[in-house]
């Protein structure tokens, strides 16, 4: 048994060298070669996937969706921070609307025309936001006194408004007249009588003089 | 193939010409059908390239193509519709045949060159694949037992048990011949 093992070892060892007569035979057949037709289709394939244009292409994927992706989030907060701002604007507009309106409903002179501006000039305000709202908005949002002094100063100098009759009350006949001037410039009519009456309202012996004589 | 990792493609051309016909060779000998063997030599090729990022120098490139190549051929007897006695004879470890038994090829054989190659050829064909197997890779590649062993992921001792087997059967029906 240890001889017959022994001699198949022995086999093998001379096998493996290459030194017998099975591996002669063999190596003097005949020894075909890959067609030539793979040959070039895989040597096609190895130069397509090491060209630089893959590689580039691998490039722009990489770039392309992380910055696709940070776009996408820069837009979704904006337009999450955009509302909010907006939110701050109706809250402040809301609180003017609201003074306007007590201010207004204090003044027993004023006639059905004057309601009918005032009104012009608060309901689109009022109908943005509903008293209920208003006053929770005001609640949550409370401005510093200062601050609210000048907002309404501020409001002032735009349009559409008269400011309080406190301030109104602080002006100078240059300050009158320089304010109508310049609506009368921007050709808002009824807003400037508006400023006229107040100005006779709280200056009876007194008398506006403009360039262009509107009383 | 670090070179052609790196992009180099002329590199990959010197080893696809060093090993392309010992792979062809060693495939269209395994299997009969050369549409099939074709089709597994570029599989193997192709799985080369494509994986050519996750190459690392553990074993020679002879080793690692002929991995490749001979799991291709493995993953092939197993898919074959009718492969259950192919597989049968690739896994079979020669409990079949014994030493003495001879491959019963019945063909009257001039004694040249010429048809001892073909006959060897033909015994070739009636081996158990794994039998087949390891000579081939032998004979194509000259590798070690080892070697054949890191291929076919078995042991050293299972390789030359196969190789002794294969060996014993091919001389003696050989034998016949003189």
């Amino acid at each position: 048994m240890n001889e017959k093992k022994q001699t198949d070892d022995n086999q093998i060892e001379k096998y493996l060298d290459r030194n017998s007569e099975l591996s002669s035979i063999y190596s003097k057949g005949h020894k075909s070669c890959s067609p030539k037709h793979l040959d070039k289709l895989i040597k096609n394939i190895a130069r397509d996937e090491a060209t630089p244009q893959d590689t580039s292409r691998n490039k722009h994927n990489n770039w392309f969706i992380p910055t696709s992706i940070a776009a996408m989030l820069l837009v979704s907060l904006f337009l999450i921070i955009k509302p909010k701002h907006n939110d701050f604007k109706d809250q402040v507009a809301a609180t003017d609307a609201t003074r306007n309106t007590q201010a207004f409903s204090t003044e027993q002179q004023d006639t059905k025309s004057k309601q009918n501006i005032q009104q012009e000039k608060v309901t689109p305000l009022i109908t943005k936001n509903t008293p209920e709202k208003e006053a929770t908005k005001t609640k949550e949002f409370e401005l510093p006194s200062q601050l609210q002094q000048l907002l309404q100063n501020t409001n002032a100098s735009t349009p559409n408004q008269l400011p309080p009759d406190e301030i109104l009350k602080t002006w100078t006949q240059a300050q009158w007249e320089k304010q109508i001037k310049t609506l009368q410039i921007e050709k808002k009519d009824e807003l400037s009588k508006k400023y006229i009456k107040k100005f006779y309202y709280f200056n009876p012996n007194k008398k506006l003089i403009l360039s262009n004589n509107i009383k | 193939m670090e070179a052609y990792r790196d992009g180099n493609v002329k590199a990959f051309d010197q080893l696809y010409g060093r090993f392309k016909d010992i792979l062809y060779r060693y495939l269209t000998r395994q299997i009969s059908n050369p549409a099939i063997a074709e089709e597994i030599f570029q599989d193997s090729w192709t799985a080369i390239i494509k994986n050519r990022h996750k190459y690392s120098v553990k074993s020679k490139f002879k080793t690692y193509l002929f991995h490749i190549a001979h799991n291709k051929l493995i993953d092939f007897y197993r898919s074959k519709h009718n492969s259950k006695l192919d597989l049968i004879s690739y896994d079979d470890n020669n409990e079949d045949l014994q030493d003495n038994e001879h491959l019963s090829i019945s063909l009257d054989h001039k004694v040249d060159s010429l048809n001892k190659y073909n006959y060897l050829i033909e015994l070739l064909n009636k081996l158990p694949a794994a039998q087949r197997d390891v000579f081939l890779m032998h004979e194509e590649t000259g590798m070690t037992l080892i070697e054949i062993a890191q291929v076919m992921d078995v042991s050293r001792d299972t390789v030359k048990s196969r190789l002794k087997y294969a060996l014993n059967k091919l001389r003696n029906d050989m034998g016949h011949l003189k």
